[in-house]
């Protein structure tokens, strides 16, 4: 199964966005999308967590939740995600359920077995 | 101004949670509803607060059934100044946001507030579909908001601090605490609320994309363990092989 992972790299990457990771890879093979100046030794450090691949466009720094959906739909259509995985932070609060409607996905959000992941 | 003002039913928080059904689904018997409180004491009392300074109308929609009309008139004796009951069981917050989107698509709406989550589901969700469904802005979490022209005003908690942000309007808002200061409706607002305008619309055809297959009640709390001040030994031990937090 096709896994994808969006990380909120603004800050940094860090346990949260681990967590996602190690998530996903139980779920299937993960490839990782994110944006922003985010630096390149910290994306291959999403490798050890179970990250085949990282998607990043570093031309995306705002966080307009519009355009962040927009990056997230078509990385997930690029890879042929059919599990699209998010740290349930204040991005994805905004992000994920616009990202359902566009693509007619089911939310679910805190899932337990991860609790800091919202899944589409 | 035209204001919607998305409301939904929740447990009351004294209420017996319990599964009916071999725990597939929630048994009502005996549970008192409420407004849910994001709904009702930021989204509902900031949508009247601003047309009682800018004018307009603050219009309430709900997806629920018949039975809900209660708790839809405990909205409407707040201040708000007709209801929109869509005629549907709210089967996920997908279901319930297209619900709404499909109702307020045509009607001219600036401004759509809604509670950040309700306390029954916390999902989350509900407000940045309808946003998508509308095509407009969605600003989560908000704790203020200040309308100027066509120009809104928003602040909200962000790692700590407060994120000022702009956008336009129409715009789809989630509220949270800080937004306003919940209203105890009047006697004249209680009997005003028995004959404002309470419209009901069927359910438009939109699929359900999550089903809930099944609940489970949290593990019952274990009895407290009273520890001798003399016996550290037993605490570290108990902490660390039992507790597992050192």
């Amino acid at each position: 199964m096709s896994v994808l992972v969006y990380i909120n790299a603004g800050h940094g990457i860090g346990k949260n966005a681990f967590e996602a990771v190690t998530y996903g890879k139980k779920l299937g093979d993960v490839t990782v999308v994110t944006n922003g100046n985010v630096d390149d030794a910290a994306l291959a450090k999403l490798g050890e967590y179970g990250a085949s691949k990282v998607l990043v466009d570093k031309s995306l720094t705002a966080a307009d939740d519009q355009q962040l959906t927009r990056l997230v739909e078509n990385a997930a259509n690029q890879v042929g995600a059919n599990t699209i995985v998010f740290v349930h932070d204040h991005v994805a609060k905004n992000v994920a359920p616009r990202l359902a409607v566009r693509m007619k996905a089911g939310l679910v959000s805190g899932e337990l077995h991860c609790q800091k992941v919202m899944v589409l | 101004m035209k204001i919607l003002v998305g409301i939904s039913k929740s447990p009351d928080t004294t209420s017996k949670i319990a599964f009916t059904d071999g725990n597939t689904k929630f048994d009502e018997n005996g549970v008192q509803y409420i407004v849910n409180p994001y709904d009702e004491w930021y989204a509902l009392v900031r949508a009247l607060e601003l047309k009682e300074t800018l004018g307009g109308s603050v219009t309430i929609v709900t997806v629920g059934a018949a039975a809900d009309e209660a708790v839809i008139r405990k909205a409407l004796a707040i201040g708000a100044d007709d209801a929109v009951r869509i005629d549907a069981d709210p089967k996920d917050a997908y279901y319930t946001a297209m619900q709404i989107a499909e109702y307020a698509k045509d009607k001219g709406f600036d401004l759509v507030l809604t509670g950040k989550e309700t306390i029954n589901y916390n999902g989350s969700q509900v407000g940045g579909m309808i946003a998508e469904a509308l095509d407009m802005p969605f600003i989560s979490l908000a704790c203020k908001l200040d309308v100027n022209g066509t120009t809104l005003k928003l602040e909200k908690e962000y790692l700590g601090g407060i994120q000022e942000i702009e956008t336009s309007l129409p715009a789809v808002v989630s509220c949270a605490k800080g937004m306003a200061e919940q209203r105890i409706p009047n006697m004249r607002g209680i009997m005003a609320a028995r004959t404002k305008p309470l419209t009901v619309v069927p359910a438009a055809p939109v699929e359900e994309l999550v089903s809930f297959v099944g609940y489970t009640m949290p593990a019952a709390k274990s009895a407290v363990k009273m520890i001798a001040p003399d016996n550290m030994d037993e605490l570290v031990s108990l902490l660390h092989n039992e507790a597992k937090v050192i």
